[in-house]
């Protein structure tokens, strides 16, 4: 497998899976859901087809393209198999790479898969543009945090000073403690992005939000070819429990900047062929409670939904085992049941690089069940 | 059209300009904090007392500002956390004075919707940062920096912009060192709240647990504090009715009867008996005693105050103190203050609120806490209630020390006087900048470290190192 850098993007907060990749042909969808459901493909404001039992939101219609060419797939009814409905213990838990268990390992599990795949030291080797108190890098020696790219360098009032500043503060932080190590790799960050500053070439494509400004910055540093591995960003506000709306409103928002910020990271890599070597995860905390709440909203559930695109995916399709939302189907409280669980969905891209024998150093006493198939071999 | 809170604004400044235009003692009665330019002292920090005055000062405070050290050597350092535990007994006339200018924060409810969201926010905003850097009660405004983030409120969220303004006011603050249950259940009835964590959404019939889950999960007990599902929709339950009022009674919460669920319920354990008026103080009752919330408040505290990593042994006797005192703040926070692990706990990381803040303090800088300040906090990363989840910030330095660009410009623009409402006044430092630095860092400048600032040719630039420096980040 040839996937050369890991995007993940975190939507924040537990998006309603059963929203966003909707199973249109299931009648206990619309019992359960009287006032958020998303009409059937062929209604007005319906949801896009995607096999003829599921249909995605037409909110990411512009998707769709890169669907029908094979390069986005979805995964549904996965997660995290723990059962507190905490946001915060679901993003610890996930980011650690466990569930259910007291014992917390002191490094992300993309740490312990950087550390297993990456020989090289690039300063610029994984960026985390997210906000969250991620724990995804917890003992990651190379990560930088960013918010926008172009706001990272150092801000002198006399442009002239600015080298001798930052000469200044390489050798106060030259010690060897963590604080100067993380000092040290913040200057060679710097002194990188400098560069890739320079040749600006500006796609403007991209949506004016945040989301899209820094996909566009990760765009920009894989064109640029500084050995980025590894990026995690966030988007904000899934944790609708009251006023979610259906095909417009609230989430129907946030799935459109989703959508347009993919969709414009997509387009601008194929232009520049590095759209192969790359592979989007996103993913959520939890699924939501099947059946809509009195405030037009739900509540936390847990079986949701994954979106995996990239060049060298075998898309076009939504992999999982269908649970179904029957009464008697559902997972106590009422959440769409978890057929698949994280690990394995993220062992996906993980066993063709470090090998089936070192799941576990990954994913501590996980046992793989099954490989979904998601990836091209 | 000028409203009335505009025309008593403009009153009250023109009355008093004249009165005090030639008068400077005290500026700040028209709103500069107006301090004199920043000195050195030559400090022993060999001497056991001074070091531990350091700490204290380190913990209790923002950030040690110049002649502190010798304040609360003078005074003596139990003396000084005794004063800090009792805020109501120091004289704070600067801050009040700042303060005042600021009529937002003193506004009735109902007038607080005239303003924007963005001005009512900003407002409070600026009167925390002005109360941060220049109070005289710092344990105060730490604790409810503390509480504002247990009990975060997000200001995009709804009405929260203004709500948040009576949050500060009759929550936050009002109870900062008093009960937790009597602050718990202020939180609770809280509009803001209810509108941030939708409980005004949870009526009978309609189950909102937004609110339940976290009260138990991050407000009390803690995520493995004894609770499952079925307590967290029980309690929903029982929460439900509280609503926010509407029009002129804005800004208060009320109790519908008809909207509560009147069902028997069994939370913890403990039955609700079914037709009860509000299950509110019970359920707060229940779990205030609760002993995982004891737990869970004293380890919060002792990280927030001791070390990241605090022993069970100190979290033990703190949650003691919690339970038996009735969940009393101040005496939860003795015990901590008087232990030795406090006093010997090693430098923490310092957050960037507490990062600005120290920094504006070790300079004598005048800020009037303005946009353009608050814009660095933001870049920062810690602009108050700008948090959008109910966790609040993050007191883990691991979250924190990958960020160190942004203090560096941060010093860089506040030395070099860029930031619009801020100033120093640094000259006089310049023949004296080495002990300047070792007020700052409690030891003198190796020869490397002098090498690197003696690069840069200008007293805010060395400044501005000295204020980079990886010992200034810790507290």
């Amino acid at each position: 497998m040839s996937n050369q850098t890991l995007v993940i993007i975190n939507l924040r907060g537990g998006a309603d899976g059963l929203n966003i990749v909707v199973p249109y042909k299931e009648e206990n969808y619309y019992r359960i859901r009287p006032t958020i459901s998303l009409l059937p493909p062929n209604k007005p404001n319906g949801v896009i087809d995607l096999d003829g039992f599921f249909g995605m939101h037409p909110a990411l219609a512009q998707l769709l393209p890169l669907y029908e060419h094979k390069e986005l797939a979805f995964l549904h009814a996965v997660g995290w198999p723990g059962k507190s409905h905490s946001h915060f213990e679901a993003w610890e838990e996930i980011e650690l790479g466990i569930a259910n268990t007291l014992e917390k390992p002191l490094t992300g599990w993309l740490t312990r898969f950087l550390e297993l795949t990456t020989k090289d030291s690039s300063p610029l080797q994984t960026i985390n543009f997210s906000s969250w108190p991620s724990k995804l890098f917890i003992g990651c020696q190379g990560v930088n945090q960013i918010t926008q790219l172009s706001d990272f360098c150092l801000i002198t009032p006399n442009k002239l000073n600015n080298s001798n500043m930052l000469a200044s503060l390489k050798s106060l932080y030259s010690q060897k403690s963590l604080l100067g190590q993380i000092g040290q790799r913040t200057i060679n960050a710097i002194e990188e992005i400098n560069k890739i500053l320079e040749r600006k070439n500006k796609d403007s494509s991209y949506p004016k939000t945040k989301l899209g400004s820094q996909i566009q910055s990760v765009a920009e540093l894989i064109n640029a070819q500084v050995g980025l591995k590894a990026v995690s960003l966030d988007l904000n506000g899934w944790d609708t429990h009251i006023m979610q709306g259906g095909a417009k409103g609230h989430m129907a928002n946030l799935l459109l900047e989703l959508a347009s910020a993919i969709s414009a990271f997509a387009k601008d890599l194929k232009d520049s062929d590095k759209w192969k070597n790359v592979l989007v995860v996103v993913m959520t905390e939890f699924g939501r409670r099947a059946m809509e709440n009195a405030s037009s909203g739900t509540e936390h559930g847990q079986g949701g939904v994954m979106f995996f695109a990239g060049g060298n995916i075998n898309g076009g399709r939504v992999y999982g085992d269908w649970p179904g939302l029957s009464d008697e189907q559902l997972s106590q409280p009422g959440d769409l049941a978890i057929t698949t669980d994280f690990r394995q969905a993220l062992s996906e891209f993980i066993i063709p690089k470090v090998g089936l024998a070192n799941i576990t150093k990954i994913f501590p006493a996980y046992q793989i069940n099954k490989q979904v198939g998601i990836l091209a071999s | 059209m000028i409203t009335r809170r505009i025309f008593l604004k403009l009153a009250a400044m023109t009355s008093l300009a004249p009165l005090f235009s030639a008068c400077d003692q005290a500026p700040w009665l028209i709103g500069q904090a107006n301090l004199p330019a920043p000195t050195a002292s030559l400090i022993n920090w060999d001497n056991k007392n001074i070091k531990l005055a350091s700490h204290v000062l380190k913990r209790l405070t923002y950030g040690i500002r110049p002649g502190d050290i010798e304040q609360i050597s003078s005074k003596g350092v139990l003396a000084f956390i005794d004063e800090q535990l009792n805020p109501e007994t120091i004289t704070d006339d600067r801050t009040y004075y700042l303060i005042r200018r600021l009529d937002t924060i003193s506004l009735k409810a109902p007038d607080i919707f005239e303003l924007t969201a963005k001005q009512a926010i900003d407002d409070l905003r600026q009167a925390t940062i002005l109360r941060a850097i220049y109070s005289e009660r710092q344990l105060q405004e730490i604790m409810v920096e503390f509480w504002s983030d247990h009990f975060n409120i997000y200001s995009e969220k709804a009405d929260c912009a203004w709500l948040k303004i009576i949050d500060d006011r009759e929550v936050i603050r009002k109870h900062a060192l008093g009960k937790f249950k009597d602050l718990l259940k202020a939180s609770a009835t809280s509009p803001a709240m209810l509108s941030y964590l939708d409980n005004s959404s949870n009526k009978i019939g309609k189950l909102n647990e937004n609110y339940a889950r976290e009260l138990l999960e991050l407000h009390t007990l803690g995520v493995n504090g004894g609770y499952d599902q079925k307590d967290v929709i029980e309690a929903a339950k029982a929460l439900s009715g509280w609503q926010s009022s509407q029009r002129f009674w804005k800004g208060k919460a009320k109790f519908e009867n008809n909207l509560h669920n009147p069902e028997e319920k069994e939370i913890l354990g403990k039955n609700f008996p079914a037709n009860k008026t509000s299950d509110l103080d019970e359920l707060i009752n229940l779990i205030c005693s609760h002993p995982s919330t004891a737990n869970f408040i004293s380890t919060k505290l002792c990280c927030k105050f001791v070390s990241e990593n605090p022993s069970q042994e100190l979290i033990l006797q703190v949650a003691k103190r919690f339970q038996e005192s009735d969940g009393d703040i101040r005496e939860t926070l003795r015990i901590i203050f008087n232990s030795e692990e406090f006093f010997n706990s090693p430098p923490k990381f310092k957050r960037p609120y507490t990062y600005m803040i120290s920094a504006l303090r070790a300079i004598n800088a005048n800020s009037d806490a303005g946009s353009a300040l608050r814009q660095h906090l933001d870049t920062l990363g810690q602009l108050p209630f700008n948090w959008p989840t109910p966790d609040g910030y993050p007191d883990r330095s691991q979250h924190w020390q990958t960020q160190l660009l942004p203090r560096w410009n941060f010093a860089i623009s506040l030395a070099n006087n860029q930031i619009r409402g801020t100033k120093c006044n640094l000259e006089n430092l310049a023949p004296i900048l080495n002990t300047f630095a070792t007020n700052l860092i409690e030891r003198p400048l190796t020869s490397e470290e002098l090498l690197a600032i003696n690069q840069v040719n200008n007293v805010s630039d060395k400044v501005a190192l000295l204020l980079s420096l990886p010992d200034f980040q810790q507290q």
